[in-house]
């Protein structure tokens, strides 16, 4: 099979020295990067739009529903574990917030291409990362939302913020690159196989049992589980914003070791999916 | 330019369920039945330099469409080879893309960011556009309160503000009353004039002919005349 030469790049300029107007797309150049960051910037502002529009509250939501949710399971749960409310509820606010990044990355990537699938047949020279990058976009809007909410949490229960909490910055970073291509993956995978969608689901929810989430990880260290903690990216990927905003402290060098191999990892995956996928993936939709 | 060497193209066979592919093994479906490749172009062999305005005919079903869509890049050929130079814009069906929530100016913002325009370009250009629009106060609405007619002219005036090179259209819009009719046709005439290669599918002998000089006539998926448009569109006519 031949690849098909341009227009996904060709940019030979004409006889005359112009250059087409309007529709300049320099396939992999920087400009192009912008222009498809921009194209999933709009529809993830629209998404965001869409979801909230005809609610009450409105994008309140975003960060009532984690709360709310942190409340019950919290108040529950400490008792269970033997915890203190005080600690606790910050604790679990935190990495539910975290993890429902985490879900909607993957579970709204499982539907990026299907979701598009009129652009992908109608339009061409959209790059296909568009669309998993305004799921990923969307989702940590609504996190970036969630961890005011949480901060908010933090300080009512005699926390406090430090130039420790700086340290977030980057790794938000992370959880962004992350984020991003877990959903590449679960797009390209998903689109492939319809199939991917249901499995997931389960390996999701199964990774919500094996990742401190409800409980805190000393309590899979005394249960001889300690290596469901080392192996697990989203335990280190929590622990490099947990560390800081929690305990006002520098996290551990393995974690931020543990969250780079698992990004770049997955970020491989995705690439080496995506190239497979590129002249395919519109078949399969 | 715009070359094509020997392309084809071949839709694969839709995947089957378990059950049917058991079914299948134990006899219980018969083999025929069996979902199949379909293989909308054959061995097409176009060549297209800068200035020239092509018409590509057909019936039903002989792969126009897919032609075009093989042009611009939305698909990849099986085999062969394509080779575009210049910024390329295909315009299909003016339906994508409408997010219903949204107002008309962030409709315009989406459908010039997808277009390939960039969001100075479609700044510079928005006034023009909602001019042409002739919504008005309508545009601050979300679409969802437009009528159909609203639609088209909303799509209609985005996807007519880009300037393309190599414009690729499909059947564009038959818009609604008779006086936007009028005025979609010279912008449309205008951005036509504006691209150095036009290729236009259409079921109208009289638009290719008014608009072309050369006419291919497609016939499942296989060139089957190749000439100028009055040539071949009187052969089509003939039924020849």
């Amino acid at each position: 099979m031949s690849e098909a030469v341009a227009p996904l790049g060709d940019q030979t300029p004409l006889a005359d020295g112009s250059r087409g107007a309007g529709t300049r797309q320099r396939f992999g150049s920087r400009q192009a990067h912008l222009h498809t960051i921009s194209i999933a910037w709009q529809l993830a502002r629209l998404d965001i739009l869409r979801r909230y529009t005809a609610t009450m509250l409105g994008i309140v939501w975003a960060v009532l529903a984690p709360l709310l949710m942190s409340a019950v399971i919290g108040v529950v749960f400490a008792r269970l574990f033997g915890q203190d409310l005080r600690e606790f509820l910050p604790y679990l606010f935190l990495n539910l917030t975290l993890w429902a990044f985490f879900g909607a990355a993957i579970d709204s990537g499982a539907i990026a291409f299907l979701a598009a699938e009129g652009y992908i047949k109608q339009i061409a020279k959209v790059s296909f990362y568009t669309y998993p990058l305004r799921m990923v976009l969307a989702a940590f809007i609504t996190l970036l939302l969630g961890l005011m909410a949480v901060t908010a949490v933090i300080l009512v229960f005699g926390g406090r913020i430090s130039p420790a909490w700086l340290l977030v910055v980057p790794g938000l970073a992370a959880w962004l690159l992350f984020g991003f291509a877990v959903c590449t993956v679960s797009a390209v995978l998903n689109t492939a196989v319809r199939d991917v969608q249901h499995l997931q689901a389960v390996a999701v929810q199964a990774l919500f049992y094996a990742t401190p989430v409800m409980f805190p990880p000393k309590l899979l260290v005394e249960h001889h589980l300690g290596w469901l903690l080392t192996w697990n990216p989203l335990y280190h990927l929590m622990m490099i914003i947990r560390v800081p905003m929690l305990s006002n402290d520098v996290p551990e060098l393995s974690h931020y070791v543990a969250s780079g191999l698992s990004i770049a990892f997955v970020t491989l995956f995705a690439v080496i999916a995506m190239r497979v996928a590129r002249s395919r993936l519109v078949f399969w939709l | 330019m715009l070359e094509l060497a020997a392309v084809s193209l071949t839709f694969p066979a839709p995947k089957g369920s378990l059950r049917d592919r058991i079914s299948r093994t134990f006899g219980v479906l018969p083999q025929d039945e069996m979902p199949k490749a379909v293989t909308a172009l054959r061995d097409v062999g176009i060549k297209i330099e800068r200035g020239e305005r092509v018409g590509i005919i057909g019936f039903n079903g002989a792969g126009k469409t897919t032609l075009l869509k093989v042009m611009c890049g939305i698909y990849a050929p099986s085999a062969g080879r394509v080779v575009v130079e210049g910024d390329v814009a295909c315009l299909f069906e003016l339906a994508t893309g409408f997010e219903m929530e949204a107002t008309g100016w962030d409709n315009i913002l989406t459908r010039g960011l997808l277009l390939g325009l960039s969001r100075a370009e479609i700044r510079d250009r928005m006034r023009e556009i909602a001019e042409f629009t002739e919504l008005g106060s309508a545009l601050d609405r979300p679409l969802k309160t437009y009528s159909a007619g609203m639609f088209v002219r909303l799509g209609f005036a985005v996807s007519t503000a880009i300037s393309p090179d190599v414009l690729l259209l499909d059947e564009v819009i038959a818009a609604g009353d008779q006086r936007f009719h009028e005025k979609a046709r010279r912008r449309l005439e205008q951005m036509v004039a504006r691209a150095s290669i036009l290729v236009l599918v259409s079921h109208s002998m009289e638009t290719v002919r008014q608009m072309c000089g050369r006419a291919i006539w497609l016939n499942d998926g296989a060139v089957h005349r190749d000439g100028p448009a009055d040539e071949v569109t009187a052969a089509y006519e003939r039924g020849a």
